[in-house]
């Protein structure tokens, strides 16, 4: 990983790459063209931070590069990775890396439901999607982010959720990922993961 | 939407140029919805109890007790109110949860670009239902009938509610169905032949039983619950003899195991009897009171059959026939037990029909804790309302086609008036459970729209192009009983459907609406329904009356379990067979019109091809239901991977160690597997449990011809599969 001493991004830069996940695990993604990657790719490069660190830079050269084929069987490597309706290759839900069983609905989901509770928010159907979707998680760190006074809030969610098993998802990508994009992807957010490791926690990074 | 609403706000010039750069198609996402502010009254901690029904295609039919707190099950046990269930489930029951919170189940409807290309996008319920409802007017439109959709659906889930698909294709006008079992067809005709019925006797009766007789059953796997009482009875006194050509875990716990040669169970019971006409220990004025052609049969077995030569057939030594024989006739009452395996040969229900005579020589029948116990379905008499709308006006043809469940590729790729078309599939996995697997597949192949509703991906869905997601138990509504014991469970939703998932009632209603929109008139399905309004219109008053219960609302609310009352529990109690004459019919006038000799006589078994002299048996495992349950991780955690049971002599005559790799094959196929050296079972047979289909290229059905059983069309429309008439070589990989 990428040895860096300062870190150079404002909130603005980690509310976008935020949203950028968000919108990604919801599935609003699957219908970019070539060109909307391309876009992406120079809107990262303008987070020196990023370009420098070494999978951050892959992953934007990835964007850069995306062929049609990529965009051809990019929705389906998604769906293999996250949705199914095979056994999933990167479980989205953050119990099935935390609980012992590897089950979805645990009493780690309910941890993380009763946060956003705390917070005043709900999963709009709860029960009928687990909480802890990576999608949902990132929803709630973008609310979070998003007003100065929950800083320790969002500190709190981050290391005891977030944090805990972003990591292991991105691994599992990496281990199963067939397309540029999805791999440009878990690239990116486990960059974006280092990153925000040493903002949040204010120490050194990992060095490899 | 949160996000959208707090960006909005927001001066951050991040999130704005985000959506500004990508124009986020956020309106038109496949996604939930998001956060939203919490409601005011929600309660944290709330733990409640709903009453479930295990509605596998088991014996035991539990009945389950569902603790959910927080909206999610945290627990499940047996219902204690149940006698038979007892408040335990069985291993595979216990996974329950995990069935449900899986990661891996499939939780939206999708569409599958290049069938078995694994390449699957999300399609909403909408355009699931518009792509099959197109798919569905355009072939009544070519063809003039919806004759060329064919359903292939049978025993994954027995909640009475589940025939709400069978229903929705009725609806849409006359179809190709997948008719028959692949369970007990042969053994089933022949009770059907013998008294009119399949008919057994409440289990928890093993209690009252003097002696019993397991023949070819093996409860201590496939009927845990059934077990108990078999125990029971042992420690009170009663003797439990175990007929199998394997050793079972339930022969290792009998007082005396009888190792019989496969497929020649009848010659058995025929010495039985021969032995026991012999010395006078039949009943005769049972025989003479309540049956017809015992004189016919009586003659048969004087002329044909000597325990000699049942000795020399069946290889079980002359003294043990001849002391089972008496130990059996003179136990009062005397219980048998015959397993549907038993049955899955070429002269299976010749044999079953053989054992009827040895109960009923006796006067078993008809007694409470005796019987000859192989299935029932007494407890079966429900409204069943979602199948009841019929075609629409202007259905071309004139009637259902059938095609036979245990012969299906073959018969599909056959029908060519007019071709079938299109599959739906739903409670069954037919490329893992089908004999022939290859052609099934072509027949799939030969298909313009295949849909299965399942809970996971297995063999068929693989092969399908859409697949729907279906609820499990615990989040949907409905009522189960068995063809065992004499229970009804209900079925409450404990928890919401997860995901996108829907039950089987609640698709048929989707798709109708969907139909009726497109074509108006063209399903006849409802388009509504709660479905507690559905469960409820099962309830006929005989039902109510038999179970002494008031509605199914009402026995919800108490105990969630009842009992069918006692008039029924003892099979053939009252002595009135439902066959012509009313007797019960050792010469069976109908057996004969269906081709078979009127009398319970010997029939060969199948005879092994010289290149291929090994059985094959394919007997359930312990920790699966067909291709259910055996994938979930919990039990792939115990067993992972398929094996070849082979006995340490055929080992050594192969040059086969333990673990080795074994190739098995005969004319229809042959796969590879590791080999476990095991007496368990015989020197020329080897086995390969049932239903294992995760993880490997291929399933014990690949060298199962689709060799008929000899009995099945009377009651069943269709004859089963030889199974276990599987005859192969194997060698050394
Ligand atoms: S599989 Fe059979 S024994 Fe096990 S819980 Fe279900 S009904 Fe009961």
């Amino acid at each position: 990983m990428t040895k860096l001493t300062v870190i150079h991004m404002d909130q603005g830069d980690r509310l976008l790459l935020y949203q950028l996940f968000w919108h990604y695990y919801r599935g609003d993604l699957m219908k970019l063209t070539t060109i909307d990657w391309a876009n992406l790719a120079e809107l990262l490069r303008t987070m020196t931070v990023l370009c420098e660190s070494e999978f951050g830079n892959q992953a934007i050269t990835k964007f850069d590069e995306v062929s049609e084929e990529t965009l051809e069987s990019f929705v389906f490597d998604y769906n293999r990775l996250f949705v199914g309706p095979n056994r999933l290759h990167a479980s989205p839900y953050e119990s099935t890396y935390s609980n012992f069983e590897g089950t979805i609905m645990q009493q780690e989901t309910i941890k993380v439901r009763n946060f956003y509770h705390y917070e005043g928010l709900q999963v709009a159907d709860e029960g009928q999607y687990p909480d802890d979707h990576i999608q949902y998680e990132l929803e709630f760190i973008c609310y979070l982010l998003n007003q100065n006074e929950k800083g320790p809030d969002l500190k709190l969610f981050l290391e005891n959720h977030f944090f805990k098993w972003v990591d292991k998802h991105c691994e599992r990508i990496e281990e199963h990922s067939q397309n540029q994009l999805t791999l440009a992807f878990a690239y990116l957010l486990k960059e974006f993961l280092q990153l925000e490791k040493i903002i949040i926690e204010g120490g050194e990074p990992n060095v490899n | 939407m949160l996000t959208e609403n707090f960006s909005r706000r927001t001066f951050l010039k991040g999130s704005a140029s985000l959506s500004a750069l990508l124009g986020l198609g956020v309106a038109t996402s496949q996604a939930p919805k998001g956060l939203i502010p919490k409601a005011q009254a929600k309660s944290n901690g709330k733990v409640e109890q709903f009453y479930n029904a295990c509605p596998r295609n088991c014996y035991d039919t539990c009945s389950i007790v569902t603790t959910v707190e927080d909206g999610r099950i945290t627990f499940i046990t047996g219902n204690e109110k149940n006698t038979y269930t007892k408040g335990r489930l069985c291993v595979k029951g216990n996974t329950y949860p995990r069935v449900v919170y899986s990661p891996d189940r499939i939780k939206y409807p999708m569409r599958q670009k290049g069938r078995g290309s694994g390449n699957w996008e999300r399609i909403s319920w909408d355009e699931a239902y518009t792509i099959i409802a197109k798919k569905i007017l355009a072939i009544k439109k070519e063809y003039g009938s919806t004759l060329p959709i064919c359903l292939n659906k049978y025993s994954g889930n027995f909640n009475i509610l589940n025939y709400a698909t069978e229903g929705m294709l009725s609806s849409i006008g006359y179809t190709t169905r997948a008719q028959g079992t692949p369970c007990d067809p042969a053994g089933s005709d022949a009770q059907g032949f013998d008294m009119g019925a399949p008919y057994n006797n409440d289990p928890e009766q093993f209690l009252d039983a003097d002696y019993i007789i397991l023949w070819g059953a093996n409860p201590a796997w496939t009927s845990a619950h059934s077990m108990y009482f078999i125990e029971q009875a042992k420690e009170r006194g009663t003797k439990l003899v175990v007929i199998d050509p394997l050793i079972t875990q339930t022969a290792s716990k009998a007082d005396e195991y009888i190792q019989v040669k496969a497929s020649t169970d009848g010659a058995l019971a025929l010495g039985m009897i021969r032995y026991i006409l012999d010395h006078q220990l039949y009943d005769k004025n049972w025989v003479s009171q309540n049956s017809i052609g015992f004189n016919e049969f009586f003659s048969y077995v004087k002329k044909n059959i000597t325990v000699e030569w049942a000795a020399e057939k069946t290889g079980v030594p002359k003294p043990v026939i001849e002391r089972i024989a008496r130990e059996y006739a003179t136990a009062k009452p005397a219980n048998i037990w015959i397993g549907f395996g038993m049955q899955r040969h070429v002269n299976g229900g010749a044999m079953v029909r053989a054992i009827d005579a040895l109960a009923a020589i006796t006067g078993n029948i008809g007694k409470k804790g005796g019987g000859v116990n192989y299935i029932g379905e007494e407890t079966w008499g429900f409204n069943y309302s979602t199948m009841g709308f019929g075609a629409p006006e202007g259905s071309g043809g004139e009637a259902d086609r059938y095609v036979n469940m245990n012969n299906f590729g073959a018969q599909v790729l056959d029908a060519n008036d007019p071709p079938i078309k299109m599959m739906w599939i739903a409670c069954r996995n037919p490329m893992a459970q089908d004999p022939e697997p290859t052609v099934v597949k072509k027949a799939f192949d030969q298909m313009d729209l295949i849909v299965t509703a399942d809970l996971y991906m297995n063999k068929t869905v693989e092969y399908s192009d859409i697949v729907l997601p279906v609820t499990t138990p615990f989040e949907s509504v409905g009522v189960n009983v068995s063809y065992w014991h004499y229970w009804m469970n209900v079925n409450e939703q404990a928890i919401k459907p997860l995901y996108e998932t829907k039950s089987d009632l609640e698709i048929a209603m989707g798709l109708s609406k969907k139909l009726n929109q497109l074509k108006p008139g063209s399903c006849t399905f409802p388009v509504t329904g709660d479905p507690l309004d559905w469960v409820e219109k099962e309830m006929n008053d005989d039902i109510k009356a038999l179970f002494n219960v008031k509605s199914w609302d009402d026995l919800r609310k108490n105990g969630g379990t009842a009992k069918a009352n006692e008039s029924i529990t003892v099979a053939w109690k009252d002595l009135k067979f439902r066959t012509p004459s009313g007797k019960y019919e050792f010469y069976s006038k109908t057996a004969a019109e269906y081709g078979h000799h009127p009398l319970p006589i010997f029939t060969e078994e199948y005879k092994a091809p010289k290149e291929y002299p090994i059985r094959c048996m394919s007997p359930h495992w312990k920790f699966g239901i067909h291709s259910q349950f055996q994938h979930q991780d919990w039990l792939m955690a115990i067993q992972a991977h398929p094996f070849l049971e082979i006995h340490p002599d055929l080992a050594k005559k192969k040059s086969i160690r333990d673990q080795d790799m074994v190739k098995i094959i005969n004319e229809t196929g042959y796969m590879t597997l590791p080999a476990k050296i095991t007496k368990m079972v015989p020197a020329d047979t080897v086995v390969m449990y049932e239903g294992w289909w995760k993880g490997v290229n291929y399933t014990e059905n690949f060298t199962v011809k689709a060799l008929q059983e000899d009995m099945g069309e009377h009651l069943k429309g269709q004859r089963g599969i030889a199974f276990h008439d599987n005859f192969v070589n194997i060698e050394k990989a």
